[in-house]
């Protein structure tokens, strides 16, 4: 009820989570199972009812089941889904405003495990694993005027679900990538990415990129783009060094939502400034300049995917948050395949 | 306290339950010109509300609930639905279909709506904040001004003269660590009256519920949730001779509570804590020959400090308003307000400042003694803006079929009005100071019929009404922050029916009654291409709303019990999710004693009797079946 109910009290929280929380989707195939042949579409849920839930295109019968999480698990997911990454066939779901990640198997749904820690997980955004560690980005507790001076990377032992660290970070992070053996993390209240080795928990390097880097993905050579709010980098994740940087200049500047197309040679990248409505841009991989001009615009558009089975661009549309969301689904050249309806403040979404 | 030997007494004790209509025809009629006392029951402007329905809740029943909020109040007593987040949490209103700004909140004649929400806490209101509670559904905005879009409830203090010197003391013990105190002193004369209030509430709140947001759906304690507020209320009133009155009033509430995280979420830890001070003078005269003039001034101080996020407002208000009782059948009224209002809030960047101005004419004519005609217009003036307009027609016709039975016919048309709110003009970023007001347009016809026999009265009343909403102001994204606009045209098609009997027996009476609210409340446009809201019902607006209650007073024994049924809830604009319906049974025991000089009452009240497990708003426990008991006792020093 961000419509009506104390305004000035939550208002700007939404903001805050409206402008910085992204998800895109990570791909991995495995066989068959209830749930491994579709999309799962990320529904973060209402900031107050923390009603966030999962729905599932199904491929073969091109139909769309909503609270997925509630109808194999017979109890609400209730909470604010920040991001869902699988790994090893698990899927984990990063929530906040019940501050905790749910463990379930990719391809049922059915909880393995909740793990969550009132010191050590607060405000979870997002999750990296290598081997057998895990990696979530916190933002940490608020300050009394809400500021997010308190971050930290919390080490989970994906065998028994336990956090085994907590590093503190030096700014708030956002996204968290695994690449090369090294966990790196886009530090959004800074203009750097920390690569962290897993194994020493030791910070290996501090890699200088654009203002509020956001989004970390991976590109077809194994090059890691960082999206910013001050445009992008890309990044060889064996040296660490940038290998180029567009800066972002108005009117195209990321909001930190972004993916790769499917053969991983162009990224697909939002532009929702202040003036509404927001814009799909694409940015080949080669690309040292910005692109000029978007190849789709709409009102509300609030994440991004891509299908890397056969190209097509998913669009998330919040649809004012005043109800459920909408998935729209374009062709890589813009034009329109259709939409489907989906849960509340879709942010993202997972290709399987 | 009351006779109950006298059945007449009893009768107008009984009576004040029902729904008044504001049929009462004119008022002043006798031939030596004196100011009706404050004693006279309701409120002022709704003489002027013809054709409209005005229903009172029942001093007897409310005044044993003493230790609940106005919010518990209204979704126990009333079929008006609370928005709760929780319980004992931010309670706000929906009245007729819409939303809480829609409703004003009026204390002893001004409007308690905060200036920055443009809503308030019904969860902070005390109901003992006055003795009289109405509630007015339909646009009054002709009466009432801005806010009255889907109704108004007033609070008002009633105080008398020649009542002598008494003190009362209650103290009332619950479950989940609820401890209430209510202390009054009141002193009267043949000229004045002076009361102080003081209370206190402290309730931990921490009730066990199944919290089915986790594996297992273990029974935990609800953390996080405990309030505790406590206030005064000293008020006087004076009336030096029949021909002037003079009333001060002032409250202060200090109101501190953590706020009750979801299910899923109970590390959460908000909390709010409010401070009200509200201060009211009323002066009252009569002018000329045939006229009465009507001043009153008021300041009012409100501060919210979430977390250590702290807004304050500040608003003066005077009013003058002149009546003119041209003949006995035809009365008028003209007057006019200013408002100045004044918000620190962090997200303005700036001390802000409104002044609104508001004038308004009312009439009302009666003629052939069964047809009564109103005609009311109010227009309220902010700089900046283009000013809405008001008016309102009424007519009612009442007939007695015979001795025991009447029939009254009511049609009244109106139009409403809300002016946006500070925040919606003034936040940054995205406030708009020149968002255009909401207004409405309703139109209603009542229908009521009595019947009464020696010892008992039947009563049926069924009002239809349709209210449409245009330029609903909602907060919708625009990019990275959100903005206000006047985004939402909502057609509200309703019926509100209540039957009630009553029958007097030796040394009491027994009621039985039912009530039901039908609240059709669509949006009638999609709000974007891919909006699925068109023609769907308002989130959190139950379709049905229900209540039965059904009490016995006999030798000092008050036994009551109530039933109240909430619809299905949609907690999106698009419906494709809901709450359950829940129904809520509650009794109530009391028994007064007098001894001599004093008075005693102990009260017991059992609620959620079936323990029933219920979420109101989304994932936000309820407490299941808990207990209230209480003692007062009172004494008249008259007698020592």
């Amino acid at each position: 009820m961000k419509r009506t109910r104390s305004l000035t009290r939550n208002c700007w929280l939404l903001l805050v989570w409206a402008a910085l929380t992204a998800c895109s989707a990570k791909k991995e195939t495995t066989p068959a199972g209830k749930y491994d042949r579709g999309v799962i579409i990320i529904n973060e849920g209402n900031f107050s009812d923390s009603d966030g839930e999962l729905s599932f295109w199904n491929r073969s019968t091109q139909q769309v089941s909503h609270q997925i999480f509630q109808a194999e698990n017979q109890r609400p997911l209730a909470a604010i889904i920040q991001s869902v990454r699988l790994y090893n066939n698990r899927l984990y779901i990063i929530t906040n405003r019940a501050d905790k990640v749910e463990v379930v198997e990719a391809s049922s749904m059915k909880s393995i495990a909740t793990i969550s820690d009132p010191n050590r997980l607060i405000n979870p955004q997002d999750f990296a694993a290598i081997g057998n560690r895990g990696f979530i980005t916190c933002w940490g507790p608020f300050s009394p005027t809400f500021l997010r001076d308190n971050p930290s990377l919390a080490v989970i032992d994906l065998q028994n679900h336990q956090i085994i660290n907590s590093l503190r970070l030096p700014a708030f992070p956002q996204g968290i990538l695994a690449a090369s053996n090294k966990i790196f993390v886009a530090l959004a209240g800074a203009r750097n990415i920390l690569v962290i080795n897993p194994e020493t928990l030791q910070t290996e390097a501090s890699i200088e990129v654009p203002q509020a880097p956001q989004r970390l993905l991976v590109d077809a050579n194994n090059r890691l783009w960082a999206v910013c709010s001050g445009g992008f980098a890309r990044i060889n994740p064996n040296t660490n060094q940038v290998e180029t940087t567009i800066a972002a200049a108005s009117p195209v500047r990321p909001n930190g939502k972004a993916t790769m197309n499917a053969d991983r040679t162009r990224l697909y990248f939002l532009v929702g400034g202040f003036a509404a409505p927001q814009s799909v841009y694409e940015l080949p991989i080669t690309a040292s300049s910005l692109p000029i001009s978007p190849i789709f615009t709409q009102n509300n558009l609030y994440g991004i995917g891509c299908d890397p089975q056969d190209g097509s661009i998913w669009l998330a549309d919040h649809n004012g948050f005043q109800g459920n969301g909408t998935v729209i689904r374009l062709r890589p050249d813009g034009t329109r395949i259709g939409t489907l309806a989906t849960g509340r403040a879709p942010n993202g979404f997972l290709f399987r | 306290m009351y006779c109950f030997q006298n059945k007449v007494a009893l009768r107008a004790v009984v009576g004040l339950f029902v729904c008044l209509s504001s049929e009462a025809k004119s008022q002043a009629t006798d031939s030596v010109r004196v100011l009706r006392q404050v004693l006279v029951r309701g409120i002022g402007e709704s003489r002027f509300a013809v054709g409209s329905t005005t229903c009172q809740l029942d001093s007897l029943i409310v005044s044993r609930l003493s230790g609940s909020s106005l919010g518990e109040l209204l979704m126990r007593q009333s079929t008006l639905y609370m928005r709760q987040y929780g319980a004992g949490m931010l309670a706000s209103i929906s009245m007729r279909g819409t939303g809480p700004s829609q409703t004003a909140l009026f204390w002893n004649g001004i409007n308690l709506n905060l200036p920055t929400l443009g809503q308030i806490d019904y969860s902070t209101v005390p109901i003992f904040a006055g003795n009289n509670i109405i509630i007015q559904p339909g646009s009054q905005s002709a009466l009432y001004g801005s806010d009255a879009i889907g109704g108004t409830v007033h609070i008002t203090q009633q105080l008398g003269l020649k009542q002598g010197r008494q003190v009362s003391l209650q103290q009332e013990i619950g479950s989940f660590s609820r401890y209430f105190t209510h202390l009054q002193a009141t002193a009267s004369h043949s000229t004045w009256q002076a009361q102080a209030n003081f209370y206190q509430l402290y309730h931990q709140n921490d009730f066990p519920f199944r919290n089915i947001a986790k594996a297992g759906a273990p029974i935990e304690r609800q953390q996080n949730a405990a309030t505790h507020y406590w206030g005064v209320m000293p008020q006087c009133y004076w009336q030096p001779d029949n021909k002037r009155q003079f009333s001060l009033k002032a409250w202060y509430h200090h109101h501190w509570r953590q706020v009750q995280p979801t299910m899923a979420a109970q590390e959460v830890r908000d909390q709010q804590q409010d401070e009200n001070f509200r201060l009211v003078a009323d002066y009252e005269q009569l002018s000329g020959r045939k006229g009465i003039l009507r001043l009153k001034s008021a300041w009012v101080f409100d501060e919210i400090v979430f977390n250590a996020s702290r807004s304050t407002m500040k608003r003066y208000l005077g009013q003058m308003r002149h009546q003119w009782d041209w003949s006995p059948n035809f009365t008028t009224e003209i007057g006019s307000q200013l408002q100045h209002a004044a918000a620190k809030v962090n997200a303005y960047g700036k001390e802000v400042h409104e002044q609104r101005a508001d004038w308004f004419a009312l009439a009302r004519f009666c003629a052939k003694q069964s047809w009564l005609f109103s005609a009311t217009i109010r227009q309220t003036i902010v700089p900046g803006f283009s000013a809405p307009v008001a008016p309102a027609l009424g007519i009612q016709w009442q007939d007695c079929l015979g001795e025991k039975h009447s029939l009254t016919w009511k049609v009244q048309i109106s139009k409403g009005y809300r002016v946006p709110t500070l925040n919606d003009r003034f936040w940054q970023p995205g406030g708009k100071p020149n968002l255009r007001p909401e207004h409405s347009y309703n139109a209603e016809t009542t229908f009521t019929w009595k019947g009464n026999a020696k010892l008992s009265s039947l009563q049926g009343t069924i009002t239809l009404f349709r209210l449409w909403v245009r330029d609903w102001i909602l907060w919708l994204p625009q990019g990275s922050f959100w903005s206000p606009e006047n985004a939402r045209q909502v057609r509200v098609t309703g019926a509100e029916a209540h039957v009630s009997y009553q029958r007097f027996i030796t040394k009491g009476f027994w009621r039985a009654e039912a009530h039901y609210a039908f609240n059709q409340s669509l949006n009638l446009y999609p709000l974007s291409s891919n909006d699925r809201s068109a023609g769907k019902q308002l989130p959190y607006t139950p379709l049905h709303r229900a209540f039965a209650a059904a009490c016995v007073f006999w030798r000092q024994w008050l036994v009551q019990m109530d039933v109240n049924y909430t619809g299905l809830r949609y907690p999106t604009a698009d419906n494709e999710t809901w709450l359950e319906p829940f129904t809520i049974t509650n009794l109530l025991i009391s028994k007064d004693w007098q001894l001599k000089r004093w008075r005693l009452q102990a009260l017991f009240r059992l609620n959620n009797l079936f323990n029933t497990s219920y979420q109101n708003f989304q994932l936000r426990a309820m407490p299941g079946r808990h207990f209230q008991a209480s003692i007062m006792v009172q004494t008249n020093f008259n007698n020592w």
